[in-house]
């Protein structure tokens, strides 16, 4: 397909270039991107964009320079919470997906080891955190439902990934 | 006093809520315990707390544990009863199936050796053992299925009271000590229906040979169906406890490793540090930025550092150079030089040397409108090499143009 005629083309790159993740509940954005992807690809590669396709059928941009230090706070913030919610003897997996959480109710600061994980990424108040979750919500890592309530989409398994890599490799550690 | 059925299930029928706190506490009770525990049991209506723990004794539901007198637990037989009653049965092991498997096959090579004796009324006894034993392996498997289908019905509900990794290692253990190494066992090319397929053909031929007295054909025939039966229970009883378990096994398998990826990572970031873990290159995320502001963090630092500099004095080069002027050349004081020297060979050398006090831009500025043909035509001299021509400042380069006439 001529790159002129694919469907979309400024709104998904417009996405993409700013560092957000396409998912299935982004509708025709996605389902164009997924059906035509190799068009995109190759495109979006000659102009420099290396466009990824998840295993859990989602898209973004892999950058290689111009790295910002927002994804270590992001990451902190869901390491965090992953551990709260194993705190609270939670199915993990499950309430990840399939809960709201609500801003002025995490729990990032009611455990000290909590506190000071997330003072080491400048995190010390709900205002931060508000802050994280706006930032996660530009990156498509989480959609806002109502008031200060959101949930995470998708594209939240690239957090789940650092987790189940640090897993495996202390699993090759210990054998 | 003797234990008969009926005293026994009488005492059941009056004390069962008794009988399941025995249960459930799962371990040896001293005498103090025990009292206690007969007392939170009973009505008003019953007789004296003595008599009740004599019963227990004498009915033989409870009895002195080996390592002391004075405490007392479930006698073993009562225990499974009351297991298999809530469904909560000790699991079999594959090892536990295995003991009965090899009595299989002593029983199997007993029957064969009485059936190549001929010795058909011999059959009788193993055929009364096989039957148990094959009722043993079925009701294992089945007692394995309804309690694995407890235990997981009671992990399901204890999250937000037990933390994932403790729901993951009871149901690890389940999936991988017993689930797993059974289906080994019971596969269908496994030891079991190896065992099942020997055991089949002998009892076929004691069914079916009418050399065999009718008697013994029919009680092979009902070991056969006997046999067939759990065959099929043992399997579909097999494939129902996974089912039943690998659907949460999975969910906590990914549960515990997500928590103890996420707890060795918080680890790190507490002990060393968030830098170490090199989360922004490992995400690889696209900047965002808006048009205008500096992409490079080090050049932005640089330039608010900057801010506050106060330069130094500037360096004084010398006293300026003399500004000399020139009147511009007329085009007829050109054309009058030109004129007085035609032919002319090499015009560039002309105009080099003639005007030499004039700077050299203003030479090449007089060459370039000779070439541009204002004064005549101006072509290259013919079989001319190309020469240098040496200037204060420069050396140049060019192939000789001439001049024959300029017009007037």
């Amino acid at each position: 397909m001529d790159s002129c005629e694919l469907p979309h083309l400024d709104e998904i790159f417009g996405v993409l270039r700013l560092g957000g993740h396409l998912c299935a509940e982004d509708g025709m954005h996605f389902y164009k991107l997924r059906d035509h992807f190799d068009d995109y690809h190759r495109l979006f590669s000659a102009l420099g964009f290396d466009l990824v396709r998840h295993d859990r059928d989602f898209f973004y941009f892999r950058s290689d320079s111009d790295l910002g230090k927002e994804a270590t706070e992001m990451a902190v913030f869901f390491f965090v919470l992953v551990d709260a919610l194993g705190d609270e003897g939670a199915n993990i997996g499950d309430t990840i997906f399939k809960e709201e959480f609500r801003v002025s109710e995490l729990p990032h600061f009611r455990k000290q080891s909590h506190r000071q994980c997330m003072a080491e990424v400048n995190v010390t108040a709900t205002e931060d955190l508000e802050k994280i979750v706006k930032r996660m919500e530009r990156y498509g890592f989480t959609t806002r439902t109502r008031g200060d309530f959101f949930r995470f989409r998708l594209p939240a398994w690239r957090f789940i990934d650092l987790c189940y890599d640090a897993s495996k490799k202390n699993e090759e550690e210990t054998q | 006093m003797a234990v008969t059925l009926k005293n026994f299930f009488y005492f059941g029928h009056k004390y069962h809520q008794l009988l399941a706190a025995l249960f459930e506490t799962g371990e040896a009770a001293d005498a103090a315990s025990l009292r206690a525990l007969i007392e939170r049991h009973i009505d008003e209506t019953a007789p004296s707390m003595e008599t009740i723990e004599e019963q227990l004794l004498s009915y033989g539901i409870l009895e002195q544990t080996p390592y002391s007198d004075t405490t007392f637990e479930l006698r073993a037989e009562v225990r499974d009863l009351l297991a298999w009653i809530q469904k909560r049965q000790v699991l079999a092991t594959a090892d536990v199936i295995r003991g009965y498997l090899n009595q299989l096959r002593d029983l199997t090579k007993e029957l064969q050796e009485l059936s190549d004796a001929e010795n058909y009324p011999g059959v009788v006894h193993p055929l009364t053992d096989l039957d148990r034993a094959l009722e043993k392996i079925r009701a294992h498997g089945l007692g394995n299925y309804e309690s694995i289908a407890t235990q997981v019905q009671e992990l399901q509900s204890q999250h937000g009271e037990v933390p994932p990794r403790e729901r993951f290692q009871m149901i690890n253990r389940i999936w991988n000590r017993m689930l797993r190494p059974l289906r080994q066992l019971i596969d269908d090319r496994g030891p079991i229906e190896e065992r099942f397929d020997h055991l089949n053909s002998l009892l076929k031929e004691l069914a079916d040979a009418p050399r065999i007295p009718r008697a013994i054909q029919r009680r092979a025939s009902h070991s056969r169906a006997r046999l067939a039966r759990t065959r099929r229970d043992l399997m579909v009883s097999h494939n129902n406890a996974v089912r039943e378990v690998e659907p949460l096994y999975e969910q906590l398998r990914l549960d515990s490793r997500l928590l103890e990826g996420a707890s060795r990572l918080l680890k790190v970031v507490r002990q060393q540090g968030a830098a170490v873990l090199e989360l922004d290159a490992r995400m690889c995320l696209e900047g965002w930025r808006p048009r205008g502001l500096f992409s490079d963090d080090y050049l932005q630092s640089r330039l608010t550092g900057l801010s506050d500099y106060e330069p130094d004095d500037e360096a004084v080069l010398g006293d300026p150079l003399p500004i000399v002027t020139y009147e511009p050349l007329r085009r007829q004081q050109i054309l009058d030089v030109l004129y007085d020297a035609c032919p002319i060979n090499d015009v560039l050398q002309l105009v080099l040397e003639y005007w030499s006090e004039r700077p050299l831009i203003d030479r090449l500025k007089i060459f370039a409108s000779i070439h541009r043909g204002d004064f005549g035509l101006c072509q290259p001299l013919a079989e001319a090499a190309e020469q240098t021509y040496p200037t204060d400042l420069v050396e140049l380069r060019a192939w000789p143009m001439k001049l024959e006439h300029v017009e007037r």
